[in-house]
């Protein structure tokens, strides 16, 4: 276990991207079947995850809530000199996390949690549930290969893993089936960890490339989560702005909100057979609470869990800046339909340009800078969100006609 | 002072000493009204624009300015404005990132701060050290404390100035020639207590940084050395100094300060007693992170063992630690630390040996073998459950050590565990992997490339069909190319879709208009570029986008090199361009039909009838490029179907396609298109018999004749830089037909004469692309072209059937950088994509090619081409013998790096057993041709040994000769006598 929590603060505290000062909280949340701590390097594109069930500790889970602590040097010393044979208490409490082993007392008390985590939270709880698992080798195997990870230079282009008979390769040129990594040394911060774990699990976000490391344990895992591209936090991702823009009505999430109940799985299925509503329903309200860091999603059991991160909720909207600058161009009458309706092309005023949007079934497309380079990778334009707020206002005003 | 009165003294300043004078004596509230008007001027002067209201004189001061954005940010007007914040503004107005007092003006800030003493002072001090680069003086923030204008700053940022100025030297401070550190301490003894904080915080006191010593004077003192001569003089506590040494070890900084918080301990000496004292100190030290500080804590234990203090249960507890770094030197000194113990108490070999078999999972195989050793030394002392564990950890050990592993166990066997068997039966190991049947050789294939079919299905490009498509298609490559068919497709769309503009074309063009009159893009975008084949590609793109033929006129720019080998693509561009002007739409003959810049035989010689009937078709640089681009597969049927095209494309066609046309006399004013018909039918034949009827006086390489590289590898050396030796690679490669230099000289008059007198035409480069891509291999600078990927890897594109000018380009480019990493601005790694071509033989120049990535320092480079081998062992174009052959001639440069290719080449050996044994064949066949005395030549030996149990294949007598002259007591020795032993 400490070295779990070792290898979460080291995330933490790192910045993948440039030199940055450390943050050092990450967020715990309690109950009955599990502890779970979590949190994001200081670029924010790396959140790792560690998930502690009941069977890890002796004691009972007293209660449920969330919490964020620092985790200074004296814990981190303390998690390194833990052992397995030894006898250690670690009590969570709302103010304050107490590791204590003899007579030996750690304490870290509660902190302010940074706004971009806040973002964070938000994106990567909508890129968890299109995680697929791609490949799942032994620890021995992960190892090797991690091991195998450029130290010194590393490369500037995606690498990408490749599943060769049972054990995994790196490799530059991408493949079906491969998972592309972009920094490297993102992923080596789990080798520590795989001396002593049974399996490592690779997930991948097909559309993005963001991908999930699973260092699994007889008890225990530890997730890891990388951003598609070493200078994207997830803080600056745009996933969850489909969601924010047509959200479900306010009645079905609070519905669903009133029963998240600290679960730690919910199957909206299972949801929504006991509200009485649709499961995409659910599945959206989930997504919209999601966003506002209410739900988290475990990816190996493809299931949302209840936590509440201590953070303004009013706030989550106002920091996506993209969503506001597409009500904006709205407000301003800067989007108009072109042709028949059916064709759904609309004209958005750009930054000297006056840009097309097709909001076809399979993918909206725009002539944007932006979304020329990422292809809706990162969310989409505000073009595209201004023009897909538009068609909606639309479709309602001839409904009602 | 009047707002007038400030306005005037910060535009038209007499003095600039007079600006504090100014402000002397006036109280808070006369500095409280001028506050807000000084803050206005700051704001003003600094973004360079004056606010509506500004007064005349500001604005007449702006006008003089005439705009320059550049003007405001250092003028000394802001400056001025700046000082004047400090004089009468709040904390607030002075802690703003942009606030910044240049060196010359913060004397005049000394006087202001001395005269006005600010409450806000302590605060803005506290910022200012905190920030990246702060403006207040370590000498001026001393002198403000003892004169009790402010208090000592608590913050990290004021001992990280301390010690940074206490340790300056004359380098970059005009000289200046300070004081040793403790003559300094001394002067200030205050500054004494200061000292701990060096342990506690991040600075560069400890560092070990030669640099840092840049300027220094002869009695220049380190800050190790001025405390331990302060400790020696009893100045400062020794004890006191070891704890915060030992304690700073254990802390989150960076390594270079804890290594030289290590070192400042073992200065100190300290005695046994002190050792013991720390020995819990060194224990914790154990788990830390850092490979120095494990190191330190491993060798003080080590001293307490001899001094017979060591807590040794508690240490066996805690040094498999050490075996989770990857230091194999910590490793190793861990496992015999443990061996002492043991050896001393043999009642805690029981512990000792569950930590020695932690060391098994370890990375480098010398620790595995030293643990093994030790185990096989106390195997008798095993208990089961240690059995029982060590036989779980076979999967963490490489093949050259599992035997011992195996042996160990077998002789006390492991307790069976549930499920064990059916999971060991299917779990393959590293040398279960790939083929068994194939393990004892590895075979490379050999032959001419049209003898094999390179075409697949899954690999065919799709045209863009729509005018919407094509404009999504080039905004997307304007960002970014992700494979040069992007740009295939849509040279091939705007030819094909020229005549097609929808009343509302202009709008939707317009987007893509304004991003290119922008110039924006990604650096890996279309527009590469602003002469040759970047502008070629824009004007074709605006020309239809706009209607109107555009065409650039290449700028004479220095240091950027277009390459002649895209001239005649050049032109094919510009081709299209004047079609697309006159909106005649048609399709390409030379559009690629499949990945690689393949085009199916049957597909062009459908596109050959539809355009037989075009003006010009039988001479255009279209039909040259598209014979280049001929797959091997389905010419036969290609041929027949060709029978019905007229002359003269179907004699061109049958030569191209094996038929029996020849050129007669008649096409000489077509010999460019016949040439490359001729390169396209045999690739490295010798055409010059069958072209003798058309007279031809052609001097180019891949012409008639085919082209051959000789290349040497060299070194230069000389003084580089600041008279420092330096030695760099050097790398020279010629072009040639049968043994003549490429560059002919200048034609003389006697020889155009003579010729014209014979009937002779001279051929033109410029018509032939084979000639156009061997001219001028080494690029004049270091900007050009092929410095974005996608170009790279279009070279290769131009004719697939042989891709060695291009392989010889990027070999160049490569070896260029060879110890340098990825580079953003000119990447190396596009040109390996020929090496990914199926059934197509790689050949001396694709070998070298791959040399150079695996030998190179750049990681992108170098992981492509460990791609590029394993794939081309999986499809046997690799050839070992080429390979070291290759490999020892640039070794002759005395500058490849064993260790690079050593790294290289284990994830290949780790593949499959086939890979084990083309990494064995190419390593025997290696290490015969090199003086096995170099430097790291152990780490191929290392490679050896592993690909060796694997493989189980003999060495070769040659080399067991070589490995058996192998001299002295290092790596390479003992390396060599295991592989003779095992041989």
């Amino acid at each position: 276990m400490g070295d779990l929590l070792f290898t979460l603060s080291q995330v933490v505290r790192t910045h993948f991207f440039l030199p940055r000062p450390a943050i050092l909280d990450p967020v715990l949340t309690s109950n009955e079947q599990l502890l779970r701590l979590e949190g994001f390097s200081g670029c924010c594109g790396v959140y790792a995850r560690v998930d502690l069930p009941a069977a890890a500790f002796e004691g009972e889970c007293q209660g449920r809530g969330t919490t964020n602590v620092d985790f200074n040097t004296d814990m981190r010393n303390a998690l390194l000199r833990l052992h397995d044979d030894e006898d250690v208490q670690f009590a969570v409490g709302a103010d304050e996390v107490v590791l204590s082993k003899g007579n030996e007392r750690t304490i870290e008390k509660k902190v302010k949690m940074p706004l971009r985590w806040i973002k964070s939270f938000s994106e990567v709880q909508a890129y968890q549930p299109k995680l697929v698992l791609k490949m799942e080798v032994s620890a021995a195997e992960a190892l090797r290969f991690v091991r195998t990870l450029p130290k010194a230079a590393t490369p500037r282009m995606p690498s990408y893993a490749v599943s060769v008979n049972r054990s995994i390769r790196l490799s530059q040129r991408p493949q079906p089936g491969a998972v592309p990594i972009l920094g490297t040394h993102r992923v080596r911060v789990i080798e520590p960890l795989l001396a002593r774990a049974k399996s490592l699990r690779i997930w991948l976000e097909e559309d993005s490339g963001a991908s999930g490391w699973e260092v699994c344990f007889p008890v225990g895992s530890f997730f890891l989560m990388i951003s598609p591209e070493v200078f994207r936090g997830f803080s600056g991702e745009g996933q969850m702005l489909a969601a924010l823009a047509k959200p479900p009505s306010d009645l079905v999430v609070a519905k669903v909100r009133a029963n998240l109940k600290w679960r730690s799985q919910i199957d909206p299925c299972v949801l929504a057979n006991e509200l009485a509503l649709g499961e995409a329903e659910v599945e959206g309200a989930l997504a919209v609470l999601g966003s506002q860091g209410l739900a988290g999603y475990d990816a190996a059991l493809g299931r949302y869990f209840h936590r509440e991160l201590p953070f303004d909720l009013a706030k989550v909207e106002a920091m996506q800046p993209r969503l506001s600058n597409a009500r904006k161009l709205i407000e301003d009458g800067q989007v108009r339909r072109l042709g028949e309706p059916a064709a759904m092309v609309f004209e958005v005023q750009g930054a000297g340009a006056l840009h097309r949007v097709r909001l076809s079934a399979e993918q909206p497309s725009c002539t944007c800078p932006w979304f020329s380079r990422y292809q809706g990778q990162r969310g989409p334009c505000k073009h595209i969100l201004a023009a897909s707020l538009l068609a909606e206002d639309l479709e309602s005003e001839t409904a009602r006609a | 002072m009047t707002l007038d009165d400030l306005e005037r003294l910060l535009l038209e300043p007499s003095d600039l000493a007079d600006l504090p004078k100014a402000f002397e004596g006036l109280d808070e509230r006369q500095r409280v009204k001028l506050s807000s008007p000084a803050q206005r001027l700051y704001r003003q002067l600094s973004r360079n624009k004056a606010d509506p209201g500004a007064s005349h004189r500001l604005k007449d001061f702006f006008a003089r300015r005439q705009g320059n954005p550049l003007m405001g940010w250092n003028a000394r007007e802001t400056q001025n404005a700046t000082l004047a914040l400090f004089a009468v503004g709040p904390a607030s107005a002075v802690k703003r990132p942009n606030v910044w007092i240049w060196p010359q003006a913060r004397p005049l800030l000394d006087q202001i701060i001395r005269d006005r003493r600010p409450d806000w002072l302590d605060d803005w001090i506290a910022y200012d050290l905190e920030r990246d680069f702060h403006q207040l003086g370590f000498a001026t923030l001393r002198a403000w404390i003892r004169d009790g204008l402010c208090r000592k700053p608590s913050v990290d940022g004021y001992y990280r100035e301390f010690a940074a100025f206490l340790m300056r030297t004359g380098f970059n401070r005009g000289g200046e020639v300070a004081p040793p550190i403790s003559r300094q301490l001394l002067a200030d003894p205050e500054l004494l207590d200061d000292v701990e904080s060096l342990f506690r915080i991040e600075s560069n006191a400890f560092n070990t940084n030669a640099w840092l010593r840049k300027g220094a004077n002869a009695e220049y003192e380190t800050w190790p050395d001025a405390l331990v001569k302060l400790a020696a003089e009893g100045r400062l506590e020794r004890g006191r100094l070891l704890d915060l040494a030992v304690k700073g070890l254990g802390l989150d900084l960076k390594q270079n300060q804890l290594s030289g918080f290590a070192a400042f301990y073992k200065r100190l000496a300290p005695r046994p007693d002190e050792q013991l004292r720390h020995q819990q100190n060194y224990i914790d030290l154990l788990r830390r992170p850092v490979g120095h500080v494990v190191k330190f804590a491993v060798e003080m234990l080590a001293e307490v063992q001899k001094a017979g203090g060591l807590d040794a249960k508690t240490v066996l507890r805690e040094l498999p630690a050490v075996f989770s770094g990857a230091s194999k030197g910590n490793a190793i000194s861990a496992l015999r630390l443990i061996n002492r113990i043991i050896a001393r108490n043999n009642a805690l070999a029981g512990e000792g040996l569950s930590g020695v078999s932690e060391a098994l999972r370890h990375s480098n195989t010398d620790v595995q073998a030293l643990a093994l050793t030790l185990l096989e030394t106390h195997a008798a002392e095993l208990d089961q459950r240690q059995i029982d564990a060590l036989a779980g950890l076979d999967d963490f050990l490489p093949a050259s050590n599992r035997p011992r592993l195996l042996k160990l166990i077998s002789h006390r066997p492991a307790s069976p565990r549930l499920g064990d068997a059916d999971e060991r039966t299917e779990r393959p190991t590293e040398s279960q992997a790939g083929a068994r049947s194939e393990a004892a050789s590895y075979e490379p294939l050999s032959g001419a490339p049209c003898d094999r079919c390179v075409l697949s299905a899954a690999e065919e490009i799709e045209p863009i069909a729509s005018v919407d498509g094509l404009i999504d298609a080039i905004l997307h490559a304007i960002e970014v190319v992700d494979s040069p068919e992007d740009v295939e497709r849509i040279v091939d769309a705007i030819s094909r879709l020229a005549h097609e503009r929808a009343d509302d074309f202009t709008a939707r063009a317009a987007p893509v208009l304004h991003r290119l009159d922008r110039r924006g893009g990604g650096a890996n975008g279309m527009i590469v570029g602003p002469n040759g084949l970047g502008s070629a590609l824009l004007d074709l793109v605006q020309t239809w986008l706009t209607g109107r033929l555009r065409e650039t006129k290449d700028a004479d720019i220095p240091y950027y090199t277009t390459e002649d080998a895209f001239v005649p693509m050049i032109a094919h561009l510009r081709a299209i361009a004047e079609r697309v002007a006159r909106r005649q739409g048609r399709p390409l003959l030379s559009a690629p039909t499949h990945k690689g810049g393949w085009i199916d035989p049957l597909v062009w010689i459908e596109r050959l009838h539809s355009l037989q009937h075009q003006p010009g078709i039988a001479e255009s640089m279209d039909l040259r490029l598209s014979l280049l681009r001929l797959a091997p597969d389905n010419r036969e049927t290609a041929l027949a179907r060709g029978a019905t095209l007229g002359p003269p494309l179907r004699g061109i066609a049958s030569f191209a396609l094996g038929g029996d046309g020849r050129p007669g006399r008649a096409d000489r004013m077509n010999y460019a298109t016949w040439i490359m018909a001729a390169r396209c039918r045999l690739t490295y034949r010798d055409w010059t018999p069958e072209f003798a009827a058309l007279s031809l006086h052609d001097p180019w390489p891949d012409s008639l004749k085919p082209a051959r590289y000789i290349w040497r590898s060299s070194y230069w050396k000389g003084p580089r830089y600041e008279q420092l030796p330096g030695k760099a690679p050097v790398f020279e490669v010629s072009v040639v037909f049968l043994g003549r230099r490429q560059t002919p000289g200048r034609p003389g008059i006697l020889d155009g004469l003579v010729r014209a007198a014979s009937g002779q035409i001279a051929t033109d480069w410029r018509a032939l692309p084979t000639a156009a891509a061997n001219r001028r291999l080494e690029a004049r600078s270091f900007s050009g072209e092929l410095r974005a990927t996608w170009v790279a890897q279009w070279l290769s594109y131009v004719w697939p059937q042989n891709p060695a000018a291009a392989q010889m380009r990027g070999a160049i480019q490569l070896i260029r950088r060879i110890d340098s990493e990825s580079s953003g601005w000119s990447p190396g790694f596009g040109h390996m994509i020929s090496l990914f071509q199926r059934r197509r033989p790689w050949r001396e120049p694709g070998h070298l090619l791959l040399c150079a990535g695996l030998i190179g320092k750049d990681a992108d480079a170098r992981g492509l081409a460990v791609d590029a081998l394993i794939e081309g062992i999986e499809a046997r174009l690799f050839e070992p013998e080429l390979f070291a052959s290759t490999l020892a001639d640039l070794a002759e440069g005395e500058w490849v790096k064993w260790g690079r290719l050593a790294d290289s080449l284990t994830p290949v050996r780790q593949v499959s057993q086939v890979h084990a044994a083309a990494v064995h064949q190419a390593l025997e066949a290696l290490l015969a041709k090199l003086d096995l005395q170099q430097k790291n030549i152990f780490r191929l030996m290392e490679v050896l040994v592993e690909a060796r149990a694997v493989t189980g294949r003999p060495l070769a007598k040659n080399v067991q000769d070589r490995l058996s002259r192998v001299r002295g007591g290092g790596r390479s020795a003992a390396l060599a006598k295991r592989l003779l032993l095992d041989a």
